[in-house]
Order: C-alpha cells, then sequence, then structure tokens
C-alpha cells in the first residue's frame, strides 16, 4: 500500500509527554525529525500524522484486527462449545443455577447438531459448519469470563475493557499505539448495518485520545457510497471541476506560504486537501464490492452481513488498521426466547461469509498478519429462561444472558490453529478450567499486534491510562 | 515425630539466616551506619533529593515495587542497590549507578521516558559526592500524607500563595509598556532573543475580533481600523469587541469544555428519552455571564450553590447550576458524583482530586478521605423530579396551553400508579396462601413444586398469576421480621429449614421437643395449637396453617371496618396472641401495608415500562416546550443529610471510616478543617475555590484564558496543577496576572485587556529562524502564534461571510447538520454525547464526557473533504455572490474584488486578480455543473490558509 506523505499535525512533544512511558518505549521518540527540531508545537514544529504508520513494543505478528462482534450474545452451547453432559440432562434441574438477568429452570439440550471438524476434531454446531471448515486455523477460547449478565455494562468491557466508565475502545488504543497503514481511509472503521448497537457510539469511542482515533461508524445497508462515508463525494462539482478548484487553492496557498516563510502547519493543510482528493477514490473502491468477482461473490454470499465482511476482507487489504463488524444494530444475538429459530437465522446470515473470509484472508496471505475476533459480550445460560411478564411471556424456549462462561474465538495473527484452550463445567454454565477473563483477551490481543499491554498508556487527568486498567494477563497458550 | 521435624527446620532456617549475616558483603551493609550530616546537608537533601526520589523514582523503586530488585527509599536500599549492584559509591558520583542512569551515559536511561533537567542531574551527582546526606527517617516511601502535604505546600510552586513578584524593568524605550511586556522581555533577554515586531492593522483587527466573537470582522471594519491613526484606536478596538454579545458566546464554548456541556444525559436502556431538555438555560447562563462580565469568584459560587444565594426575580442564577448536573449520568449515581467531583476540582482548581477514588492520590497529597469527603457535598444532593421555571411570574399564564398539556400527562401517570397501587394491594390482600406458601416452599419455580402448588386447593393463583416482585418483597419481609418476632416467625423458620426428606418426623419430634421444653412457652399460642393438634406432614401444609392465620387476622381487622392504623386493633390484653401475628401482617414494611411511596418496586417489567414511558411523555412534554419557556437543571439538597464513608479501593461495599463534608487537606492551611456548615456544603465548597487565598483557582483561570489567546498555555497541563507539573517557564508572568486579576475584582474582560493590550499579543506570527532554532515551540514567546480556527468559529465564519449568519442569541439547540440547515452560531448546535456526530470528533471538538482541560489539534483529511464537499459549504458558497450588488453587469475584475473583500476582507493583489481572472475563463462547464464557476470560485477561497488560519 503506498503511504502517502505525513499530514496531519499533533504535537510531537505533547505526544510524547502524555504517551508517559508508552510511546517513549514505542520509539516514537525514533521518529522525532533528523533536522534537529527535536519537538515542536502544532504552530511551529514539527509535523506528525497522527495515523502515520509506527512500530510497536515488539514485532507482532498481527498487523490488523477484524472483529465480528455477535452483539447480543451468542449461546457457546448451541455453537463452539459441546456440552454432551447438557443433552442429557435435558428438562431437567441442574445442580448449578447461577444467578444471572433473569429467572431460569431447567436444562436446555442444544437443539442443534454438533460434528468434529479437521485434523484437530474440535465440536462445532451445524450452525457454523462454514467456519467449522476452518478448525484447523482457529483457537477457541471456551472459558472466557466477563463481570456481569447485562448488556451495556458487558459490552463496554468487550470494547473498551472498562464496564461503567468511558474509556477508550480497543481500536482507538491499536490505532492510537500503531497508526494505520492507509492514510485516505480512516485507521479504525465499524460496521454496522441499518444503525447503532446497543451503546451506540460508545463502542468504538476514542473518550480522551484524540478524536482522529474513534471508530468511525459506517452503515452497511446503504448501498450509495455517499451514504456510506460522510461528504466523501460531490455531487454538484465534477472531478475535473475540482481538479481545477484545487490548483487554484495550491496557487493561492503556496503564495500565502512564501509570504510567512515555513510553517508545518500551513504545510499540513495543503497536503491535506491533496490527501482528500485521493481518499475520494481511494474509499469509494474500497467499499465498492461490485468490482470483486462473481466466484468471490458467491464464496461470501447474500444478505448484509456477506458485504460487509467482504467490505471488511476490502478494508484490511488496503491497510486500514481495526475493522469492527457488528451482526446488526441493537442486539440480535440476544434469544431470550425461540432461540432455535434465531439462532439459525442469525447464523445463516454470517456463517457462509465468515467461512469464506478465511478462505480469502489464506488465499490473498493475509491471514497471517490479520487477527481475527468472533464473539458476543457473553454467552447464554444452559438452562431455559423462564417466562417474565411483560418480556417472553408464554415462551419457555431460550436462554439468559451468560457473563460465568462463554466463547470466542480467534483465527490469524499469529493464534495458534486447532486448538481448545479453558473448559465450561459439563454442562456449560460457568468457566471452570483456565478462565480468561476480557482482560486477558484484551492482553494477549495486544501481545499479538506487537504491545505490552502494561506500557501503552496515555496519560490524562493526572494519570497513565490502560486497556486493561490493572489488570490482564497474556494467555501464552494461544499464540502460536 | 513432627514436632522434631518442625524443631529441625526452624534449626535449618536458622542457620541460613545466620549465614547470610555472616556473608561479607552484609556485613559491609551492616556497617554503614548512616553517618551524621550538617544542617546544611540535610536541607539539601530535603529540597532536592528528597522531592526528586518521590516524584521521578519510587512509582518503580519503591515499597510496592522493586523494579529489578532496585528501591531507592532509603539511603541503605540505595547503597545495597539491586540486581546489578549498589546504585551509589559514597562520596564517587563517576563511579555511582544512579548518576550514569540519570546522564543516559550507562546501560540504564532513568527515569525512562524522559530525562531530568540539567539542574535535577548536578544536585544528585553533588548529593552523592557529599555522600548521600539522609534525613533522620530512615525510609521516605512510608511517608504519612500529613508529611507529603506539609512538603508539597512548601515547596509546590503552585501550592504558595499567589503574591505578585516585582516587575523586572527592562530597559527600553517604550515609557508605557506593559508589566506582561517586562517579564517577557527579561526572559528573552536571558536567552539573547528579541520580541517580533507590531502586526499590522489589518492583521491586528483580526485577530482581535476572532480572539473575542470567533467571528471575521467585516471588510469595512479592517479598512475603517486600518486608517485610523490615533492613539488609542487599538484599546478602543478591544473595548468595543468586548461590548459584543458575541463575545460572551466566544467565550462561553471555552468554557463549556470545562464544564463537560451536552445535551443529553447518556445511555438510557429502555426508553429513549435522555435529553437535558434545559441543559441550554446553562449554556446561556455562561454567554451572560461572560457578556456581564460577572465577577468570576461569584461566576464559580454560583455554578456550585447558585440556590444558596440570593436569587433574582426571574430566577435566572440558578441555570448555573447546570455545572454540576449537565454531566453524564451514569447507570450507578457513584459514578455521577465522581465526575461531578472531577470537574469541580479538576475544572476550577486544576487539582486531580478524583485520582484519590480508589487509593490515596499516586503523587498529590490527597488521602481517599478528602476525596469522600468532596465526594459527600455532592452524593447529598439530588435532582428534583421538577425543575424551576425560569422568568418571571407570568409564565404560567404565557405557556398556558403548554402547562395544560403537561399537566395532562402527569395525571396519566397519577391516575396509571393510583389504578396499579389500588391493584396490587387488592392483590396481596386476597393471596395469603399463595404468596406465603411460596416462601416457605423456598423454590416455587421448580417443576415438582410447581405440581404440588397446583393441586392444593387453597392455592389460587396459577404459576403465571404470580406477581414475582410481590413474592420477593414477602419473603425478604419475613426473613427481615425473624428477629423482631421470635414467637411466629422464628418457630416457621425452623420448621421451615427442616429436609423435605422425612420432614413429619423431623417436624413431629421438634414440635414434641418444643411441647417438652419451657420454650413452649415463646411460641404464639394459636400457631402452636395448630401445630400441636395437627402436626404439618409436609412443608405446604405447614403454609396452609401460617397463610390460615395470616387470613384470619387480616379478615378480624376487616370485620372492625378497616380502622387504621391496624395494630391498634389488636391492643387489649386478650388480644395478646392475635397482636403477635398481627405484628407481622401489619408490620411496618409489610407487603399488606404497601403505599404510594413503595409501588415503584412492587411493578412487574411491564407495569414499570409503562411507568417510564409515561414518566418519558412528561419529559418530551418539556424537551417539546415553546422556544421561550426554560427551567434552570438545578440539584436540591437532600432533606436528611448523609456522611460518607471511604469505600475500600473504590469498592462500594468495602466500607472504611465515615468522613466529615470539609475542603482538601493540602489547601487547608490549618490542621482542624472547618466542617462544612451550610447543608450538602456546596455553598463552604465554593467559597473555598472562590477565595484569594486559594493558590490555585486564579492561576488556573488565568492560565486558561492566555491559552485561548495565544493558544498555548503557560502551564502546559491546564487542569492538572499537582506537584508531577513543573513551574511553567513565565511563573512570574501567570502570579503576576493572578495577583492582577484578583485585585481586579476577578474580572475577566479587565484580563483581556491586559493580555490584549501588551506588546507580546501584538507581535507578528512569522517566523525567525534565530528564534526558532533555539525555541521552537515558542515557550518565550518572541512571536505570535499563527492559528487555525477551530471547528465552532470555521463554520461560523462561513456563515458570516456568505451573509446567512443569524446573529440570534440563546435558545434551545438545534441540530447543526440536519437539512434545512441553521444559519445559527455552532455554540446553539445540539450535542448528543451519547451520538457525537463524528464530524465533531473529526475537527477535535472536546468530548463532552469529561472536562477537557484543551482540545487536541489534528489535521487530517476528513476536514477537507467536509470543506470540498459537504452540502452545508456548497450551499454557502452558492449563495455567497448573492450579496454582490448588480453581479451581472459587473466585470470579472470587479466580481473578485467583491469576492475577496467578503471572504477575506482584503483587496486582492493584481497576481490575484489575474490567477482568479485565469480560473474563471478556463473553468469547465459540463451540462452536469450544479453550481456556475463564480460559486465555484468563492468556495476555493473558502478552503484557503488564509481564510483558515489567523495570523
Amino acid at each position: 500500500m503506498p503511504t502517502p506523505p505525513e499530514s496531519c499535525s499533533l504535537s510531537r512533544r505533547s505526544m510524547l509527554r502524555r504517551c508517559g512511558t508508552g510511546l517513549a518505549a514505542l520509539g516514537l521518540a525514533g521518529l522525532m525529525g533528523d533536522d534537529g527540531l527535536l519537538y515542536g508545537n502544532s504552530n511551529s514544529g514539527s509535523n506528525e500524522n497522527p495515523l502515520q504508520a509506527r512500530p510497536t513494543h515488539f514485532p507482532g505478528k498481527a498487523k490488523r484486527v477484524i472483529h465480528l462482534f455477535m452483539n447480543g450474545g451468542p449461546s457457546h452451547v448451541d455453537t463452539f462449545d459441546y456440552k454432551p453432559e447438557l443433552q442429557k440432562r435435558n428438562g431437567k434441574t441442574l445442580p448449578v443455577n447461577l444467578a444471572t438477568e433473569r429467572k431460569t429452570g431447567v436444562a436446555m439440550a442444544s437443539p442443534f447438531k454438533f460434528k468434529q471438524y479437521g485434523e484437530s476434531g474440535i465440536h462445532v454446531s451445524e450452525l457454523f459448519k462454514h467456519t467449522a471448515q476452518h478448525m484447523d486455523d482457529i483457537a477457541v477460547i471456551n472459558s472466557m469470563q466477563a463481570d456481569v449478565p447485562n448488556h451495556e455494562p458487558s459490552l463496554l468491557l468487550m470494547n473498551c475493557g472498562e464496564s461503567r466508565l468511558v474509556r477508550p475502545s480497543m481500536g482507538s488504543w491499536v490505532t492510537y499505539g500503531m497508526g494505520s497503514e492507509n492514510q485516505n481511509l480512516p485507521g479504525f472503521i465499524a460496521l454496522c448495518p441499518d444503525g447503532y448497537p446497543i451503546k451506540d457510539t460508545q463502542n468504538w469511542q476514542s473518550a480522551f485520545l484524540p478524536g482522529v482515533f474513534q471508530g468511525t461508524h459506517v452503515d452497511t445497508r446503504h448501498q450509495s457510497i455517499e451514504r456510506l462515508i460522510e461528504n466523501v463525494k460531490n455531487e454538484r462539482i465534477s472531478k475535473q471541476q475540482q481538479r481545477q478548484q484545487l490548483d487554484l487553492l495550491n496557487q493561492l496557498n503556496k503564495r500565502h506560504l512564501e509570504k510567512r516563510g515555513s510553517d508545518p502547519s500551513l504545510d499540513a493543510r495543503i497536503q491535506s486537501y491533496e490527501l482528500a482528493y485521493r481518499m475520494q477514490m481511494e474509499a469509494t473502491d474500497a467499499f465498492d464490492i461490485s468490482n470483486e468477482p462473481q466466484h468471490v461473490l458467491d464464496m461470501y454470499g447474500d444478505g448484509v452481513n456477506a458485504k460487509q465482511i467482504l467490505i471488511a476482507r476490502r478494508l484490511v487489504e488496503r491497510g486500514v488498521r481495526y475493522v469492527q463488524v457488528w451482526h446488526g444494530k441493537g442486539q440480535p444475538w440476544d434469544n431470550h426466547d425461540d432461540l432455535e429459530i434465531n439462532h439459525r437465522l442469525l447464523a445463516k446470515q454470517c456463517d457462509q461469509a465468515i467461512g469464506a473470509l478465511l478462505t480469502d484472508l489464506k488465499q490473498r496471505g493475509l491471514l497471517d498478519e490479520t487477527l481475527v475476533l468472533w464473539g458476543g459480550e457473553f454467552g447464554r445460560t444452559p438452562v431455559v429462561e423462564l417466562p417474565t411478564p411483560g418480556a417472553n411471556m408464554g415462551k419457555v424456549n431460550g436462554r439468559d444472558h451468560n457473563h460465568y462462561g462463554f466463547t470466542v474465538w480467534m483465527a490469524g495473527g499469529g493464534v495458534k490453529g486447532g486448538k481448545v484452550h479453558g473448559a465450561t463445567d459439563e454442562f456449560g454454565f460457568k468457566a471452570v478450567e483456565d478462565p480468561v477473563h476480557v482482560h486477558d483477551l484484551h492482553a494477549t490481543m495486544l501481545h499479538l499486534l506487537g504491545f505490552n499491554h502494561k506500557q501503552l498508556t496515555y496519560r490524562y487527568a493526572g494519570r497513565d491510562f490502560r486497556l486493561t486498567d490493572v489488570h490482564g494477563n497474556v494467555v501464552h497458550d494461544l499464540i502460536a | 515425630m513432627i514436632e522434631d521435624r518442625l524443631m529441625l527446620r526452624l534449626f535449618l532456617i536458622l542457620l541460613f539466616v545466620t549465614s547470610l549475616a555472616l556473608t561479607p558483603r552484609a556485613q559491609a551493609i551492616a556497617q554503614t551506619k548512616t553517618p551524621s550530616f550538617s544542617n546544611d546537608q540535610i536541607e539539601f537533601f530535603e529540597s532536592k533529593i528528597r522531592p526528586l526520589l518521590i516524584n521521578q523514582c519510587l512509582e518503580c523503586h519503591g515499597e510496592s515495587k522493586s523494579e529489578n530488585g532496585l528501591r531507592v527509599d532509603s539511603r541503605d536500599a540505595i547503597l545495597k542497590g539491586g540486581n546489578n549492584g549498589p546504585a551509589a559509591v559514597v562520596g564517587e558520583p563517576e563511579n555511582s549507578l544512579i548518576v550514569s542512569a540519570i546522564n543516559h551515559t550507562g546501560d540504564y536511561n532513568m527515569p525512562p521516558n524522559k530525562k531530568l533537567s540539567d539542574d535535577q542531574i548536578a544536585d544528585v551527582a553533588n548529593w552523592v559526592k557529599m555522600g548521600l546526606p539522609w534525613a533522620t527517617d530512615t525510609t521516605i516511601a512510608n511517608r504519612s500524607i500529613p508529611e507529603l502535604r506539609l512538603e508539597h505546600r512548601k515547596n509546590h510552586w503552585a501550592f504558595q500563595p499567589v503574591v505578585k513578584p516585582p516587575i523586572p524593568s527592562a530597559k527600553t524605550s517604550n515609557t508605557d509598556i506593559q508589566p506582561i511586556d517586562q517579564f517577557v522581555l527579561a526572559k528573552l533577554k536571558t536567552k539573547g532573543l528579541t520580541p517580533s515586531p507590531r502586526a499590522d492593522r489589518r492583521t491586528l483587527i483580526r485577530r482581535a475580533t476572532f480572539d473575542l466573537t470567533g467571528l471575521p470582522p467585516t471588510f469595512e471594519e479592517v479598512e475603517a481600523f486600518a486608517a485610523d491613526s490615533s492613539a488609542g484606536a487599538y484599546a478602543k478596538l478591544i473595548d468595543r469587541l468586548l461590548e459584543s454579545p458575541h463575545y460572551g458566546e466566544r467565550w462561553a464554548r471555552h468554557w463549556l469544555d470545562v464544564a463537560r456541556y451536552s445535551d443529553t444525559s447518556g445511555y438510557i436502556a429502555d426508553f429513549a428519552n435522555n435529553r437535558f431538555p434545559f441543559a441550554f438555560t446553562y449554556r446561556d447562563y455562561v454567554i451572560d455571564a461572560f457578556n456581564d462580565d460577572l465577577p468570576y469568584d461569584q461566576f464559580i459560587r454560583q455554578q456550585l450553590a447558585a440556590d444558596h444565594m440570593e436569587i433574582p426575580e426571574d430566577k435566572k442564577s440558578l441555570a448555573a447550576l447546570g455545572f454540576i448536573t449537565v454531566g453524564r449520568q451514569y447507570q450507578s449515581k457513584i459514578d455521577t458524583y465522581d465526575d461531578q467531583v472531577d470537574v469541580v476540582t479538576r475544572g476550577l482548581m486544576g487539582l486531580t482530586v478524583s485520582c484519590a477514588r480508589c487509593h490515596d492520590h499516586k503523587y498529590d497529597a490527597i488521602p481517599t478521605e478528602d476525596y469522600y469527603s468532596l465526594y459527600s457535598v455532592f452524593s447529598n444532593n439530588h435532582v428534583p423530579d421538577e425543575l424551576p421555571i425560569l422568568g418571571n411570574a407570568n409564565q404560567q399564564k404565557k405557556y398556558a396551553e403548554f402547562f395544560k398539556k403537561l399537566d395532562e400527562r402527569k395525571n396519566n401517570l397519577e391516575a396509571f400508579h393510583k389504578a396499579k397501587l389500588k391493584e396490587i394491594k387488592q392483590h396481596i390482600r386476597t393471596h395469603f396462601h399463595d404468596y406465603i406458601a411460596r416462601v416457605i416452599l423456598t423454590r416455587p419455580h421448580a417443576p415438582q413444586q410447581r405440581k404440588l402448588l397446583s393441586e392444593q386447593p387453597f392455592i389460587k393463583l396459577e404459576f403465571a398469576g404470580v406477581r414475582e416482585e410481590v413474592l420477593i418483597k414477602w419473603r425478604d419481609y419475613l426473613a427481615f421480621r425473624i428477629g423482631e418476632s421470635p414467637k411466629f416467625i422464628k418457630p416457621v423458620t425452623e420448621l421451615m429449614a427442616l429436609p423435605d426428606k422425612d420432614f413429619a418426623a423431623n417436624a413431629k419430634k421438634l414440635i414434641d421437643r418444643w411441647v417438652a421444653s419451657p420454650e413452649e412457652s415463646q411460641i404464639n399460642k394459636l400457631l402452636f395449637e395448630r401445630l400441636k393438634s395437627d402436626p404439618p406432614s409436609h412443608k405446604i401444609e405447614l403454609a396452609k396453617t401460617c397463610g390460615d392465620l395470616f387470613q384470619e387476622i387480616f379478615e378480624f381487622w376487616e370485620s372492625k371496618g378497616s380502622i387504621n392504623p391496624p395494630i391498634a386493633q389488636f391492643n387489649s390484653p386478650d388480644q395478646i396472641d392475635r397482636k403477635e401475628i398481627a405484628d407481622v401482617v401489619f408490620g411496618k414494611g409489610s407487603p399488606v401495608m404497601l403505599n404510594r411511596r413503595r409501588l415503584d418496586s412492587y411493578l412487574n417489567v411491564a407495569e414499570t415500562k409503562e411507568t417510564r414511558k409515561l414518566q418519558s411523555a412528561i419529559k418530551a412534554q418539556d424537551a417539546d416546550a415553546p422556544e421561550g419557556f426554560a427551567r434552570a437543571m438545578v440539584l436540591e439538597d437532600n432533606e436528611k443529610l448523609h456522611e460518607e464513608t471511604v469505600m475500600i479501593r473504590g469498592n462500594e461495599n468495602r466500607r472504611g471510616a465515615q468522613v466529615p463534608r470539609r475542603f482538601v487537606s493540602l489547601l487547608t492551611p490549618t490542621e482542624d478543617r472547618p466542617i462544612f456548615k451550610t447543608k450538602s456544603g456546596r455553598l463552604d465548597l465554593a467559597n473555598h475555590i472562590a477565595s484569594t487565598d486559594n493558590p490555585l483557582t486564579a492561576r488556573v483561570l488565568v492560565n486558561r484564558v492566555w491559552m485561548h489567546h495565544f493558544s498555548q498555555p503557560l502551564v502546559d497541563t491546564p487542569s492538572d496543577f499537582g506537584i508531577r507539573c513543573e513551574p511553567p517557564l513565565q511563573l512570574q508572568l501567570l502570579d503576576y496576572l493572578a495577583a492582577d486579576f484578583m485585585e481586579h475584582g476577578w474580572s475577566i474582560k479587565h484580563l483581556h485587556r491586559r493580555i490584549m493590550n501588551s506588546d507580546v499579543y501584538c507581535q507578528t506570527s512569522f517566523d525567525r529562524k534565530e528564534c526558532s532554532g533555539f525555541d521552537p515551540e515558542n515557550r518565550l514567546l518572541w512571536k505570535m502564534n499563527r492559528r487555525r480556527l477551530e471547528f465552532e468559529p470555521l463554520r461560523d465564519s462561513i456563515l458570516a461571510v456568505s451573509g446567512a449568519l443569524d446573529r440570534k442569541l440563546y435558545g434551545k439547540p438545534i441540530e447543526l447538520f440536519a437539512k434545512p440547515f441553521t444559519n445559527r452560531r455552532t455554540i446553539y448546535g445540539f450535542i448528543d454525547r451519547q451520538d457525537l456526530p463524528n464530524l465533531f470528533r473529526v475537527f477535535d471538538l472536546a468530548s463532552p464526557d469529561q472536562s477537557a482541560a484543551k482540545r487536541i489539534r489534528t489535521s487530517v483529511p476528513q476536514q477537507s473533504l467536509f470543506m470540498m464537499n459537504s452540502k452545508f459549504i456548497i450551499e454557502n458558497a452558492a449563495r455567497l455572490t448573492d450579496q454582490i450588488k448588480e453581479f451581472d453587469t459587473k466585470s470579472d475584475e470587479q466580481r473578485i474584488r467583491e469576492i475577496y473583500r467578503l471572504i477575506l476582507q482584503r483587496n486582492p493583489s493584481e497576481d490575484e486578480l489575474k490567477i482568479g481572472t485565469q480560473f474563471i475563463n478556463s473553468a469547465i462547464e459540463t451540462p452536469e455543473s450544479k453550481i456556475g464557476k463564480w460559486q465555484r470560485y468563492a468556495h476555493t477561497l473558502l478552503l484557503t490558509n488564509e481564510f483558515e488560519f489567523i495570523d
């Protein structure tokens, strides 16, 4: 990918100061110019682009991330956590019944058939039969844990490492830490059709990190590029006319600059218009899947999820650092009732495309450098949810939220394939073997990207913050 | 045998320890008894070394962490060293690891993130040379907060009282030189630099106008000022601009960054209405405060405690309390109060008190107790259900129609609650057995229990008919009554506790034991009779017995005509047994006695949703209130005040000492700190902050104002003046301005005049190599900083030059980018903190979630895309030329000239005329062109650096 010249200005010194040990350790200090300007303010100093790609603490296998977010909470015992004992106890009271958000009753066997896949022989349910073709490249974590059985705090925990307070999201931390490889596209993009998930834009917020690191939301339901990305196209001026405008602009700005001697911030704006001009083409192209050959389109399948998963591939291929793909607005996977019907439908919307994504990345040689994360904010109970007046009255065929134990999986980016890490109890209620907290998952992902999670910090309001706060242990077992 | 082994082990350990103690190295350590040092040496240690070790080293090399095995919190520890041997050799700085590490000349570069100053390095080397003088206390890590406090108060620049420093007298020909210039010149002189010349008049009027109003001057204003050669022309210009109502709009926006202003409360599940319909009254209050030059100390007091001060007839000052209430409303109130502590301490004093929420502040001497003392000032308040209406008494009449609708919606809610109260109360009073049985069976949802219940003739409610909330209340209530009803609940509970298996036999045994023991008299007679005559063979029978008794008692009361209070019906001596049960049935907190106040927690999910919907409708009515109708976003002191306890590690379930409400100890010179007296203490707090004795308040404000004039503050961390904040290069200037500011009645307009009338402010912004090579960041203020317009003045300028700007002040917020586009100033844009437009972040607007110290400045292509392509810009470019009279009959050069005057407030040069004409002549026209070449030309001028930057 061509990397355009630096275009943005964020005072290097202020950056370094804020970063504390973080960026110094990152080697950003080495970015300081050879021109003898060790630092400068945004008016007169040197001229950094906050999205400029930069080295991490140590070389990481993963260079970019695709997070397939099954928002609402997919049921692990119906997908990747096979529990024969649960099948046997269908309709019976289980010896464990932990308090979750709502009242639950007896064991509910999975209505889906499981099968072993690949050389690793990992069990996967029929819901993800396409994804399952790649089990030998996937590390399944069956012992995930979050803090509470409620969507809002769990979404924030999964995204920002903190369930209540306003903190930067992981995508923001990663782009802050390593910039992006394509300056014509945002470094962090959140794809979500129809609108927002629960908790809205907080899921990809940059909080106290500079706004440039915030996730850019793209509503993938839209067809036309202008609606996908704000202001990416001028509907009233043709390309040639715009070129004429920019040529005039350059003449005027050049004269303005000459009168004032050197000023990097004036330079930065001049370049920024040229960048924006190019971005119009690049962004349009990145989101336009009609350029894909038919066999690729067929491989991903139909529907908005297939489309956005394919877009995700096009984005990482172009060097976008962090792409989140949300299944849909609200919380689609939150099946308190009619779980069988709904899970079947939801998996059908994304499974083929996820399988295709992994195939596609592999074929293009991108999988090794692309960390793919699949999962929700928590899992679901192995026991049936009891009806609540005003909610799922009259239906006893769904599962409640479960933060005690659930599943996520990772592939690519230095992850050990064909691996099952940790385990829930024999029914799938609670992680009992090698539990992995969300903080541990974050620490591990940062490690794969080349960061020491304790050193990726940002000074704000008197202290150094980090994604994992005071927690997090790298799970080395997951790393190839 | 075991004892023998233990002895052997102890012996071995002892042997090991002794052998350790005998190693030569250990012996050497044992001998390094601290030699005695002179008072001067100790003083040197105390003032130079101790603070340095604490601030720069102990975080990693102290009690909690000892990286690489090294601790530097005692003299012995330093001499003993870490994994790489001793950190210092007495008297030999050149052989001391600590010295090479801080010099970055050895294997280590310490501190890792930045090098110490040359002075500091020299101090350490000097100290090692002296033999590492150390005070009598052996370690410094365990210093108590009071000790640290004394030290910080004594040594940290920002905690020293504000004293007007002597003004240096620079030799200059300028006789009426301003003190600001004297300070700056003095510093420049020490480095051999000179200030830049005064900028020309056109530059000055543009700079001053943007600075004070956030809008460009007009061409005519620029021309008039350029032609005015009278002596006081510039000072008059500043005065005129300060009188503009747009001044308040510009500076209110700066303050709103500090106040984390938003028009929404954050995330609310279930119901969508998260609007703060009246946040704008706070914004408008701030605009007025600046325009009226409200003294800053008064501004602080009103924002914290306007309700405790004199309130004008129109109640306008109450809107000031929005400072506290417009923050994010978290799911947990604890976090909301935390945000309030933060905005007040960081925003007004540059003190990061919130860092002390979970543990004592890591750097500043702020113990958690102090945090909770302030937390308590906020947690003892609530936001009233109905906010006070602003304006005079005629509001009711003026908005009669609105009030009628509002009352309707309130009545709907009231009616719903009334009906529900009646229904649920009736339900409880007619289903004693249903609930008592389900309490006694403990797991009534289990299938076999459900089956059992359905077979009982005395059970009326099916599973689905049970109100879960009522069941929980009964369960909690009866459990809570155990202690208070030893005669009734206790024996029942004991029977309940028996296992289901062999219940009949065990129950019989228990009852027989009661019969045989004197305890018999302890058990309620009515209950005991039934248990004796017909011992329960299953828990469900026990349930029936209890249910029967409850129902009988209740019916007895009903038969007496349901006279209140019910217990009084059972007071006669012959009723004594009945009274014991009546105490349970009608006791405090019994579901039977449900009232309006407790209703909310008895509502089921659907009913709660309905309640929310109805409440939401009331709020929505407020949100749709007619323009002009306004309420103040107040908070009120709680009727019952409580003292908070420390939450250990921030955990609300782990409570520590109780703390009174009072000011932070660090800033209170006396050891017995007065306890706040006025209710929650907001006014007391305000008085402590808005005091000339407070070393921080004026300094922090002056620094913020300076930052907005120079786009760079004197103190780099405007909201953190704690001990990690080094004294600014221009400390004396800061102190002078702070003292002068307070002397002049905390007048912000006075401060503007002081700053803007200085030569420093009026310098050109051109680069000078001889200065920038030496001081690239312009810390010494050898020039003015060139600035790019922030988003607000940029958007406002576009509207201003296109002739579309709506100059109306105040009012409800408007969506900025909804069509048709509003022409109002950006400060009136709707700010939804839950769905902040991407564009706001792209243009680096402050996040409304935390008090923002300063804005980050980036230059990214998305900003340019907005300028090039957004419909808003195109629309304004397109109508810009409409302002030019007889446009069609003018020559191209005349048109270009007029466009330059509108957009850049000047005439074009010959060269620029030529370039412009060329553009027009070669402009491509295609059939699909929707806007003409002149509009495209004007659009291009809006993109120029000259338009976006202020020299």
